[in-house]
């Protein structure tokens, strides 16, 4: 391999990097696969192919065991919580990467979307944070945007519309709703505002 | 939807992974036609070419599925084990239609009929639609009609065999209170857009505001107004849950797996003992299925209680573990 970026391969994980906090990992595998795709260097392409992968891995890692409500989605460092926002950014990254690399990634992808579709509010917004063990919503923040694009993004790539209806009431809550000056519930008449 | 990333990450027909030189496509076929272990590694970075060749290795070792009647309530409807998915990868609709697979689970959310299923008459497979409740509304029947009628102008299918209220209930009480699904099914059914009723059922743990399966399947079978019912079924499902759908299989509904491996890998993975009886040590995906198929009922002791179970499928690798778990499996 070439010295120009033989230093893909040797970064190592930074202190507190991957194994405990995987939230920047999708902006990052965004970015590889956004090189992927411009640079015409075939082996430099397999070195940005295999830091996504592992990147991908690295999430994987972190999904919330089976019996919990919110098993199969990635957990925060305090491995109690999920957020809806930051899982699903993760989860377009890892549908993104299977529309690269084939890999068995996608299934993750749609095993959350499919769970955001039934814990979607009837406003058409999701909790931004979830209590991993009991599902429960934590906090009143809410959101749209990062389960709106995964939800988009699935679609597009199989060709489908398995999301649509879900991904309009999320287009709506954007809309109608001051989000995201205000994106809070009145805990009094439980309604987002 | 940033039009930069649709333009990036068009698809998998101008793949930028580095393609498998012939002489590695030579000796992965080798492995795959000597069923000699999943060879996914290879297969996740083929060429368009490349993988209709390895799909047709593949579909001549496996040969057809074996099929079974699903259930006492849809007449004579013999189904393949395991289910094509509309969110499959499209590119196994071919080899999944070669190996046999006649059965299209959530049929309703394709745009359009793919190229597959153009080919082949609409009486040569069936199909599913699992009509949303969601979110939180199993009693508007408006939404439910539109959803089928709406699909079938997208896909052009003519009919679905199962209307599939999906989700399901939250309680008891909203299975039999919140009828709006079934009469939609009602409407439909006399417009001959579909045949027969079912469930997709979802339950906690697993999913938050479900009702325990005990409760909300035992509903379902004493309503007699299920034909089909899809449940999540895995190595980790409990004897007292095991029993209850074992009770639906023997009042004649069709039974469908799903969650096989997503809920069921874990325990799975940590049972090597099984997996060896199994004959499928090391291979959890197909470990899985054999375990999911192959169930016997708790009450007559030697029927499976599934006739047949779902698998998401996105690459040719897990299609050829998937698939391989039937062979020598009635």
């Amino acid at each position: 391999m070439s010295g120009g970026f033989s230093h893909l391969t040797n970064i190592k994980p930074l202190p507190g990097e991957g194994r405990t906090d995987y939230r920047h990992l999708p902006e990052f595998i965004r970015a590889l696969l956004y090189e992927l795709a411009i640079t015409d260097s075939a082996e430099k392409k397999a070195v940005l192919m295999k830091r996504a992968q592992e990147a991908a891995a690295i999430i994987v890692e972190r999904l919330a065991p089976v019996g919990w409500n919110g098993e199969g989605l990635p957990l925060e460092p305090d491995g109690k919580r999920i957020s809806i926002r930051t899982a699903s950014e993760a989860m377009e990254a890892l549908a993104l990467l299977w529309a690269v690399d084939g890999g068995p990634w996608l299934g993750r992808a749609q095993h959350v979307a499919h769970r955001l579709k039934s814990w979607q509010r009837s406003e058409g917004c999701w909790p931004v944070y979830l209590r991993a063990e009991s599902g429960e919503p934590e906090g009143d923040e809410m959101c749209a945007a990062a389960p709106l694009s995964l939800l988009r993004r699935l679609d597009q790539l199989l060709g489908t519309c398995e999301y649509t209806d879900t991904a309009e009431r999320a287009v709506d809550w954007l809309l109608h709703h001051e989000y995201p000056m205000k994106s809070r519930v009145d805990k009094k008449s439980n309604k987002t505002h | 939807m940033n039009t930069d990333d649709r333009i990036a990450y068009s698809g998998q027909e101008a793949s930028p992974q580095k393609p498998l030189s012939r002489r590695e496509f030579v000796r992965l076929l080798t492995t795959l036609a000597a069923g000699g272990g999943i060879a996914a590694a290879g297969l996740g970075a083929l060429t368009p070419s490349q993988m209709a060749e390895a799909a047709e290795v593949i579909t001549a070792r496996i040969g057809k599925l074996p099929k079974m009647k699903l259930g006492e309530r849809m007449g004579n409807m013999k189904v393949s084990r395991i289910l094509i998915s509309s969110d499959w990868n499209p590119a196994l609709y071919g080899p999944g239609l070669a190996v046999g697979a006649n059965f299209v689970h959530k049929a309703g959310y394709w745009n359009s009929l793919p190229p597959e299923f153009r080919k082949i008459p609409r009486e040569a497979y069936y199909t599913d639609i699992t009509v949303d409740s969601t979110p939180n509304n199993p009693d508007n029947e408006d939404e439910a009609y539109n959803q089928v009628v709406g699909s079938l102008q997208r896909n052009g299918l003519g009919y679905y065999d199962i209307f599939r209220a999906h989700f399901g209930w939250r309680s008891v009480d909203a299975f039999k209170h919140q009828t709006g699904t079934y009469r939609a099914f009602k409407r439909l059914k006399r417009e001959r857009k579909v045949r027969f009723f079912g469930v997709s059922q979802h339950a906690t743990p697993g999913d938050s505001n479900y009702p325990a399966y005990p409760d909300i399947i035992q509903a379902e079978i004493d309503s007699g107004l299920i034909d089909s019912m899809q449940v999540w079924f895995s190595a980790s499902t409990t004897p007292e849950i095991t029993e209850v759908f074992a009770r639906a299989h023997k009042a004649g509904i069709g039974m469908t797996a799903m969650k096989t491996y997503a809920q069921g890998a874990g325990a799975m993975r940590a049972n090597p003992d099984l997996q060896r009886k199994l004959g499928a040590e090391g291979s959890i995906g197909r470990a899985c299925i054999r375990y999911s198929l192959s169930k016997t009922s708790p009450i007559s002791g030697k029927n499976p209680i599934f006739h047949c179970c779902v698998s998401a499928l996105t690459n040719m690798g897990m299609f050829d573990e998937n698939m391989s778990a039937l062979i020598k499996m009635a």
